[in-house]
């Protein structure tokens, strides 16, 4: 589904150049969740921006449903990003101007999605808010904006989701009802998953963890996470 | 509509102040730039339609010398060479004494020739047999439109007196024309009478002014063309407008600039507005990046949002250019008649090019302004959106490319406008690079001035005042843009201020060497700056036997139609002490006046910029003894007319001209002290009815200076207009600024800054900004005002001036930017100083 292949990238400061991923290969199936672990600085977010196309590596291979994505242009990487995945932030990134409905209907229009009303008020139901569909964002608690963006980022059906550090804002309470929700709807509908995150709460649903450490990934036991 | 729509118009919405400030800037710049064109549009229609009411169905016109044509030829044209679709025409203009000196044109026409030409003259009322027989019989009698009679209170069988040709003349109403849809404007002013009372009334005795013609065909026209005498000439009944057109080209492409300047403002506020907006919201568009939306979606989104301000502004600017467009024409019209033809102008008429031009101004600009926001906010990308610092830092890093590009853009623009051409568009076009040039070395200025004011505000102010000029060096990717409009417009009254007062004290001083006598008679004048009305003989020489008459000058001035061209000919009897009022651009003034008393000829600086003209060129005029050669003796100073003038000595114009009497007449005092008796006596003078308007140096100089001083009235109220658009400019960006600060002035009020010093923070910050526009604006408004100076006036009217730099016109337009940033600031600070800290931080 996800494959990465010798990707390398570095940023330049000043007169020094930082490299943040080394050489790295990582191959995730259909279906899997992989948690990503590391310090702040450590190259996480980059690494979830060159899977969804957002950034582009200085060499190597990053293949989504069997396209290597680097090779495309911005606009068709874009186009990738639409179809293929879904985007959960840590500070939710709801629309303001528009609806929690409306938040929802706009992947689907980009996608040119069929019975968008009726896949709106099942994934309202499902992520539990079904009431809140005619509010603005910011009527909403910070655990009810993430349930949306949760929802945002399922409702056109994408095959992986991206989510970074999906808790990271959220009181320990509401985070672990987003971990419970995107157990219900990510990992129950068969999602690949990639997932940035420093909660060990949200260890219990990945397959694989991974850490990144100066450019280079090693998995990590699960269990000496948790524990 | 779709959510990506609905979100964007939400966010207008959502910024009414932003969105409402940009739509009125918008709706100004298109307002002013349409009143303009409607302005000088209806002017030129009112000429045109009185020249149309006048030619009727006439293909050609006869004109002849410079008295005109005698009726004889008429006659023998039509009796003895058999040419019937022919008619004799008078024209004059009289001004009623009593109803507010309001202008109407006096047509002599042949009644019995008339019905090819004009056949609104069947449509006197039933007792037609009864009004014709009484302009037949009694003299001065006139037929008006019914409107008109109404209007000016008269009735068939009133008089009414006039003013014609300097004299006083009563006409007798001997009935009026019903108005119909097809009659209605060639009538609004017009008074028609019969060809012999024009005769009497005009004093033209046995002379007609031109002859209308009917032509068919080729044939038709070779034989009157065989007929002319020599100094007469067939022309097409258009080619009059078509000169008077001509004359104000370039005034009316001077004020068509004017008011693109204010347009100009008011683009470089939809761009302000426009990259606002994307910066306010580079983490949403970066949000929507992320999930799939595709640069080109968003770049058009953001089109699309200007392009409802444009709509809206467009709209908006139209409604309003209705109603200044009505002031205006009273201005442009006054000017018209003060310097170029006599025009009345009632109505206002707006043509589908004016409408296209402003819908074009308004929304297509609007929509080139905002590419480049569209263009940086498809270029956001969607996770370095996210952070506000590197933004302000990447404009920081741009600041030394930005600084070379200013310095390129300016050089460009020097290269355009040092092309020799005589196009005034393209020097127009070079000023645009100056200006954005300037506008990218703004930046720079900021991070000087912060520099320089951070430890002074510091010093003074505390740590509040240290926070207000810092601020505008971290806010730099909004603040600059705000400086950049508010300095262009300042930039803006400085170059238009400083052109015009050069130009006031160009033409002081050249006022003051011409009008080198002490008294000044001519006849009234229906336009202010030259004599249409002329004096007999006889009056000059009971003038020069007043015993107190040390000397005197007189002048002729005539008109020449030649070639689709109308030359104004002065012909000078300058006494020798007048000489040195002529101060020479080409050529040796002692050869120039032995050449010009030998027959030679002299032109004004913009005749011979005009018609390519040096000292030793040939020009040859139609001259009433058919078409005469005539060398140029010397190219001279004058301020008097943006046609040109050329100027013979008075003998030499009598060889080859017939038309009696004097335009002008000015004497010398033996004795300064005599001048009020002698001007006295002249006024005292036994005319035969003849008035006359007798000034001394002092009036005629003042006068003067009034006439230009309401010439440049347009461009002051274009001036004031673009520093509202650009106040609006300016307000539209503080408030902007100050609202999204929001959470940073929250931060600072919850950690103890009370409300007053909130806004002294922001006032302190905004007067800092004012500043900064107003030292960008100084060296800008001098260079603009250098180039109005030295290329656009010259290619437009080719007048050299000379170029002052007044002190004052700095002083008011570092104030004005001051005053202009301190005002769009208050409201802002005041709105903010009120703002619960708690509501600032939880809205965040």
């Amino acid at each position: 589904m996800v494959e990465l292949k010798k990707v390398s990238r570095s940023f330049t400061e000043g007169n020094t150049k930082h490299a943040v991923l080394k050489n790295f290969d990582l191959k995730i199936e259909k279906g899997e969740i992989i948690i990503l672990l590391g310090k702040s600085g450590s190259g996480k977010s980059t690494l979830l921006n060159i899977i969804s196309g957002i950034d582009i590596p200085d060499e190597g291979e990053v293949t989504i449903a069997g396209k290597d994505i680097t090779k495309l242009s911005e606009k068709d990487r874009t186009l990738v990003r639409r179809n293929k995945i879904g985007f959960i932030f840590q500070f939710f990134n709801l629309i303001p101007t528009l609806t929690v409905r409306e938040n929802l209907q706009l992947p689907l229009e980009l996608t040119n999605s069929d019975n968008q009303e009726e896949r709106i008020n099942t994934i309202l139901s499902e992520v539990g808010l079904p009431e809140r569909a005619d509010s603005y964002p910011d009527k909403l608690s910070g655990g009810e904006q993430q349930r949306i963006a949760v929802a945002r980022a399922l409702i056109h059906n994408p095959d992986i989701i991206l989510a970074d550090e999906p808790t990271g804002n959220l009181d320990y309470e509401t985070g672990l009802q987003i971990v419970d929700l995107l157990d219900r709807v990510v990992k129950q509908k068969g999602k690949t998953m990639i997932m940035v995150t420093h909660s060990k709460d949200v260890m219990g649903l990945a397959d694989r963890v991974y850490s990144l450490r100066e450019g280079k990934l090693t998995e990590t036991k699960k269990d000496s996470v948790i524990e | 509509m779709n959510s990506l729509n609905k979100s964007s118009i939400r966010y207008l919405l959502k910024h009414p102040w932003q969105f409402g400030l940009s739509v009125l800037g918008i709706a100004m710049g298109v307002a002013i730039v349409v009143s303009i064109d409607i302005a000088s549009y209806s002017s030129s229609k009112a000429f045109n339609l009185s020249l149309d009411a006048v030619a009727g169905k006439a293909t050609h016109q006869i004109t002849g010398n410079s008295d005109g044509i005698p009726d004889s030829f008429y006659r023998s044209l039509r009796k003895d060479k058999g040419i019937r679709n022919i008619a004799p025409v008078i024209e004059s203009y009289v001004s009623i004494q009593d109803s507010g000196r309001r202008v109407f044109k006096l047509l002599g026409v042949d009644f019995f020739a008339e019905r090819p030409f004009r056949d609104y003259f069947s449509e006197t009322d039933s007792s037609a047999g009864d009004v014709f027989n009484k302009l037949f019989t009694k003299p001065n009698s006139i037929i008006l439109s019914g409107e008109n009679m109404k209007k000016l209170n008269l009735s068939p069988g009133d008089s009414v007196k006039v003013l014609i040709n300097g004299k006083e003349k009563y006409l007798y109403i001997a009935g009026f024309i019903k108005e119909n849809d097809n009659n209605r404007s060639a009538l609004e002013n017009l008074f028609i009478t019969d060809i012999a009372s024009a005769q009497e009334l005009t004093e033209k005795k046995n002379n007609i002014d031109y002859i209308d013609v009917i032509i068919n065909n080729e044939s038709e026209e070779k034989i009157i063309n065989s007929l002319l005498p020599d100094g007469f000439a067939l022309q097409k009944s258009g080619s009059r407008s078509q000169t008077a057109e001509q004359m104000l080209d370039a005034f009316n492409i001077n004020l068509t600039s004017l008011s693109l300047l204010a347009l100009i403002v008011g683009l470089f506020l939809i761009y302000n507005t426009m990259t606002f907006s994307v910066i306010q919201r580079r983490i949403l568009i970066g949000t929507l990046r992320s999930i799939g939306v595709t640069s080109g979606e968003i770049s058009r989104l953001i089109l699309k949002e200007s392009l409802i301000i444009g709509i809206a502004g467009t709209i908006a600017g139209f409604a309003a250019a209705y109603f200044i467009s009505k002031y205006l024409l009273i201005i442009i019209s006054r000017t018209i008649n003060d310097l170029y033809y006599v025009v009345s102008v009632r109505e206002i008429y707006i043509s589908p090019f004016i409408i296209i031009k402003g819908i074009s101004l308004g929304v297509i600009a609007t929509l080139l302004s905002a590419l480049k926001p569209a263009k940086e906010a498809s270029g956001v990308h969607p996770r370095s959106a996210m952070i506000r610092s590197e933004q302000e830092s990447s404009i920081i890093k741009k600041i030394p490319r930005m600084t070379i590009a200013g310095i390129l853009f300016i050089i460009a623009g020097a290269v355009t406008l040092i092309i020799p051409s005589k196009n005034i568009w393209l020097s127009y076009f070079g000023i645009l690079p100056v200006i954005t040039g300037f506008s990218l070395l703004t930046p720079l200025v900021i991070i000087i001035v912060e520099k320089i004011f951070s430890p002074v505000y510091k010093k003074l102010f505390g740590i509040t005042g240290k926070m207000s000029s810092r601020s505008i060096l971290q806010n730099i990717s909004r603040t600059y843009i705000a400086i950049a409009a508010l300095s262009l417009a300042v930039a803006a009254t400085v170059g238009v201020g400083t052109m015009v007062s050069s130009f006031r004290s160009t033409v002081i001083d050249w006022l003051e060497t011409r009008l080198n006598a002490d008294v000044f008679i001519s006849a009234p004048s229906l336009i202010s700056r030259r004599n249409d009305a002329v004096l007999n003989e006889e009056i000059l020489d009971k003038i020069k036997a007043i015993e107190e008459v040390k000397d005197y000058n007189f002048y002729r001035e005539v008109e020449i139609f030649q070639d689709g061209k109308r030359y104004h000919l002065l012909a000078s009897g300058l006494s020798k002490r007048s000489y040195k009022g002529f101060k020479f651009k080409e050529g040796n003034p002692e050869d120039a006046w032995k050449s010009f008393e030998e027959g030679e000829i002299f032109v004004s600086e913009p005749f011979a910029y005009r018609n390519d003209l040096s000292v030793g060129s040939k020009l040859v005029l139609k001259t009433d003894k058919g078409m005469r050669e005539f060398r140029v003796a010397g190219v001279y100073y004058d301020y008097a007319s943006d046609q040109g003038l050329i100027t013979i000595q008075y003998r030499h114009f009598k060889e080859y001209w017939n038309a009696k009497g004097y335009s002008g007449i000015s004497v010398f005092v033996k004795d300064d002290k005599a001048i009020g008796t002698v001007k006295d006596r002249i006024q005292s003078l036994d005319t035969g009815g003849q008035q006359l308007v007798v000034r001394t140096y002092k009036f005629l100089r003042d006068s003067s200076v009034e006439i230009f001083d309401r010439t440049f009235l347009v461009a002051n109220v274009l001036q004031i207009l673009s520093v509202i658009v650009a106040f609006i400019g300016i307000l539209s960006s503080l408030m902007s600024l100050q609202l999204e600060r929001k959470r940073e002035l929250g931060i600072l009020r919850a950690n103890g800054l009370l409300p007053s010093q909130l806004f002294l923070m922001v006032n302190l910050q905004t007067l800092l900004m004012g500043l900064i526009a107003g030292l960008t604006a100084l060296p800008l408004g001098n260079i603009l005002a250098a180039i109005l100076i030295y290329i656009i006036n010259k290619r437009s009217f080719g007048w050299t001036m000379q170029f002052e730099i007044l002190p004052g016109i700095l002083a008011e337009a570092l104030l004005l930017s001051l005053a202009a940033a301190l005002l769009a600031g208050i409201y802002p600070a005041y709105k903010m100083s009120k703002t619960s800290p708690a509501n600032a931080l939880r809205e965040e």
